[in-house]
């Protein structure tokens, strides 16, 4: 239950980030256009424009909602606590009370977040990623003052939640596996859980420390981030001794794993539904396992690769960056194991099927795009510019978000009883992934031309107006993209009244959540379980069926 | 061989303006080809099998093996080879770009909320950038308040300019011709604005200097060093064609007589020639909080130290020749490219 609350709310959130990207997509395609509907509302004093002072928020608070409010809880919250339980054969998590905190925890993060739009500046502006001394003096920024305090106050708040999840996900993979269920037993997606807790649960404290660092600098007087000698607006002098780069290594230190923590769950769903709907044993198995091992371990030691032009010493960075290039073999391994897992099946094109094949493909544009920014010589001229951008993208919107999708399709009828309509889930999949391409592939252009980031004007210089028109194709594109997501909205709660029954497998799958009823009822499983083979046994030759419980005993023949 | 995407040069690298080009294209040529046979052979045998393996009346799967160590050797060791030599590439260019030539000339470099200003070994400064062709610069990067980040995009230079701390950057312009320089670390609600000029001249270093970075001695002497000024420490928020950036306008500034403010009484003028106004301007200057402008909020550094006396009068000069209509802005090399 708590997962399907975890799942509402960001997907709640996911449209008012979507919302968001589609005004700062109005501003950077008609600079300082009336904005239509929403513009005369919002922006009265401004004769319905977006300001700067509001572009920068926009920009920052797209940002923080999508890292910190969809793609983290919804993996690890929503798909996590749902799928966790049902996967492993357990009546529930571990920890029954720390779970319900962890989701009433992000209660405070979302009010205190809401909050800073009222404060005054329009919100916090100092960008997702908090660099001070912008985000720590007040007079920097519009948005530097109540409002990045409270920002800093929701982080605080999603830190606890999700560091609650993930001692209750590590404890309950470890210790409430059904009898039988060995950790080589494990479908993909709990070992991806399992890792991303782990990470989660190393990587987050330091985040944390930084966070009550910043606002300490903010509210106390202390000087962490603060150097000497600044002259910023009207601020009085600060005794300084900081550094500010001290928060970039902190926070990268945490933000870099928190990548793979938004990647990893998705990894895992994916071979989970690619091996079902192809009927055959996912490929590979212990390499998937080790590669996500491994990615997890580099995803440590990469954090400097964010900071290649802050002055770092080269020979560092040469070392950052050979951990980084490294990052792509292990995901390497997996593409070539999920090509091998459709080598020879016979595969389902449903739509859940449908979104992972289209997750391989951008997770591959994503990837290789990472390597020419892995090496720094090429990444100096690339830091900053809208390349990036279409890298993260891939890697979160292209990867991460279409399996995040896909799973709720193939998912939906264990939460709700009901399939969602496969027409209505077909048309979301072929638009979706046309239009994430016409929104995102072009600005790789727009990159290697050299277009910085983050910034809320092109047109006053005459560097960047050949790029007008593919800046606004992106934005005719974006709109789009959020337009038939209502097809999506529609599919999801029409299903649930109109929906077929689904029955308890549907998919006629091997783990363990397909034996339990759609929806299961509180404990989840009506009778004990005991667990007697791997969860890919698929197309097992002399079988009747074509796949084989992982609950069947070893006679049974379908 | 020609590049096919060169073709499309203008959605593609910009033109190659420093020695780091040299450097930085061929690598990214190099991955990005990389990339896009990787790409292309996965994606192609994905919808292969999507399509001969997808489920079908009468299709019956052949058995296919679920493990092959044979196979995975190859997946894991061919691409390590590939990207050992990326490694060793990137790493060796990395090395070029941040090993300064010896016979570098030093620029100071001072970063502010929406300006840039440069210092040249003569002590002349200004908000433009001027080098000469060939002639090899190393930048010395200071912040006076938050972190901003020098980008030329077409030397394909980048570095970020840290508050407290003192970096450096070098680069050898090899393009004559005039180029934008972008802040491209996020600043302020000003970032997208903080662009200025970076003018490589043909003319060899001295020469150059002798033409383009003589301060004292400039004609009009006061206006133009009053607009000097201007560039460097106001034009970030105060424009003087009458636009509302994040400051008021100059424009009318000489010539008003009145100006009304957030709290307090309105002052009047007698002209920019009276006491009031040239006290005025020098409070605005010293000491912005004591008087904020109707309409705008109080977010200006104070200059008190940063400017002496008798720049304050340029400064003021530079105000009446604007009013007066006796100030224009000097015309710009032509660009040759």
């Amino acid at each position: 239950m708590i997962g399907i609350q975890f799942l509402i709310s960001s997907l709640i959130w996911f449209l008012i980030g979507g919302l968001m990207a589609a005004a700062m997509r109005w501003q950077l395609a008609w600079p300082w256009s009336d904005m239509p509907i929403l513009g005369s509302w919002l922006f009265e004093g401004e004769g319905g424009q977006i300001s700067p002072e509001y572009y920068t928020m926009l920009v920052t608070m797209h940002g923080s909602v999508m890292v910190f409010f969809v793609v983290i809880p919804i993996l690890a919250g929503a798909f996590g606590n749902y799928l966790i339980p049902l996967m492993i054969g357990a009546d529930d998590m571990a920890f029954p009370k720390l779970n319900m905190l962890s989701y009433w925890f992000m209660w405070p993060a979302f009010v205190c977040m809401m909050l800073s739009f009222a404060a005054p500046g329009f919100g916090p502006a100092a960008g997702w990623t908090s660099y001070p001394p912008l985000a720590v003096l007040e007079e920097a920024a519009p948005g530097s003052g109540l409002a990045q305090t409270l920002w800093l106050g929701g982080l605080t708040c999603v830190g606890i939640s999700s560091m609650m999840g993930s001692i209750n996900y590590i404890t309950t993979i470890v210790q409430m596996r059904a009898p039988g269920m060995t950790f080589f037993r494990l479908p993909m997606t709990i070992w991806a859980m399992l890792i991303t807790a782990i990470l989660q649960a190393f990587a987050l404290p330091v985040l944390t420390a930084a966070v009550l660092m910043q606002i300490a600098d903010r509210l106390l007087g202390t000087c962490f981030f603060i150097p000497e000698g600044l002259m910023v607006a009207d601020a009085l002098p600060k005794s300084g001794g900081g550094q500010a780069l001290l928060w970039q290594h902190l926070f990268w230190f945490y933000s870099h794993p928190a990548v793979y923590i938004m990647l990893l769950p998705a990894m895992g769903m994916a071979s989970d539904i690619l091996s079902s709907m192809s009927r055959k044993p996912l490929f590979g198995y212990r390499p998937m396992v080790y590669s996500m091992l491994s990615i997890a371990g580099l995803g440590f030691i990469v954090w400097g690769h964010h900071m290649f032009v802050s002055g770092m010493q080269p020979l560092v960075g040469a070392a950052f960056m050979l951990t980084t290039i490294l990052i792509a073999l292990p995901s390497g391994i997996k593409t070539f194991n999920w090509l091998a897992t459709l080598w020879g099946g016979r595969l389902q094109l449903t739509t859940g099927m449908l979104f992972c094949l289209g997750f391989i493909a951008m997770f591959v544009i994503g990837g290789l795009s990472g390597v020419l920014m892995a090496v720094a010589a090429v990444t100096i001229f690339l830091h900053d510019t809208y390349y990036i951008v279409a890298h993260f993208h891939y890697v979160l919107f292209g990867g991460t978000s279409l399996i995040v999708i896909g799973s709720i399709y193939h998912w939906y009828p264990k939460m709700f009883g009901r399939m969602m309509s496969e027409t209505l889930g077909k048309f979301h999949f072929f638009t979706t992934f046309v239009l994430i391409n016409c929104v995102f592939f072009p600005m790789h252009f727009l990159g290697a031309q050299g277009l910085p980031r983050r910034y809320a004007d092109f047109t006053h210089t005459d560097s960047f107006v050949h790029l007008q028109p593919i800046n606004e194709f992106i934005t005719y594109s974006a709109f789009a993209l959020v337009g038939v997501q209502v097809v999506f909205i529609l599919n999801f709660f029409g299903s649930m009244l109109f929906g077929r029954r689904a029955g308890n497998n549907p998919w006629r799958a091997n783990t363990l959540e397909w034996v339990a009823p759609s929806p299961p009822p509180h404990g989840n499983f009506l009778a004990p379980l005991e667990v007697h083979r791997g969860p890919y046994e698929y197309s097992v030759p002399g079988r009747a069926q074509d796949y084989w419980m992982q609950t069947d005993s070893e006679l049974s023949n379908g | 061989m020609i590049n096919p995407i060169h073709s499309l040069a203008q959605f593609y690298l910009p033109p190659k303006g420093s020695t780091f080009a040299d450097v930085t294209d061929p690598l990214f040529d190099a991955i990005l080809w990389i990339s896009i046979v990787s790409f292309v052979a996965i994606v192609v045998v994905m919808c292969w099998f999507a399509i001969i393996y997808r489920r079908r009346p009468g299709y019956k799967p052949l058995p296919s093996p679920s493990h092959s160590t044979l196979l995975e050797l190859i997946w894991t060791i061919g691409p390590t080879l590939i990207l050992v030599w990326i490694f060793f590439q990137g790493a060796s260019g990395y090395s070029t770009l941040r090993t300064p030539d010896q016979d570098a000339e030093l620029i100071e470099v001072t970063a502010s909320q929406f300006n840039w200003k440069f210092t040249y070994p003569n002590g002349d400064f200004g908000d433009t950038l001027h080098l000469s062709v060939n002639q090899p610069v190393r930048l010395q990067l200071v912040s006076e308040d938050v972190i901003h980040s020098f980008y030329v995009p077409e030397f394909r230079a980048k570095m970020d300019v840290m508050p407290g701390r003192r970096h450096s950057m070098w680069f050898k312009p090899t393009l004559v011709g005039e180029f934008k320089l972008f802040c491209t670390e996020y600043c302020g609600d000003g970032h997208s604005k903080m662009v200025k000029n970076v003018i490589v001249h043909p003319e060899p270093w001295d020469e150059m200097m002798r033409k383009y970075v003589r301060w004292k001695d400039a004609e009009n002497h006061p206006v133009a060093n009053g607009a000097r000024l201007y560039n460097v420490y106001c034009s970030g928020c105060h424009s003087f064609d009458g636009s509302a950036k994040t400051g008021p306008s100059f424009k009318g500034l000489a010539s008003s007589t009145n100006r009304e403010f957030v709290s307090g009484s309105p002052l009047t003028f007698g002209g920019a020639d009276s006491d009031e106004w040239k006290n005025y301007v020098s409070e605005s200057i010293k000491r912005p909080d004591a008087r904020i402008v109707k309409g705008y909020a109080n977010q200006m550094p104070s200059f008190e130290g940063k400017l002496s006396e008798e720049q304050l009068g340029y400064i003021m000069q530079f105000l009446k020749a604007v009013d007066g209509g006796t100030y224009s802005e000097p015309p710009k090399p032509e660009k040759t490219q």
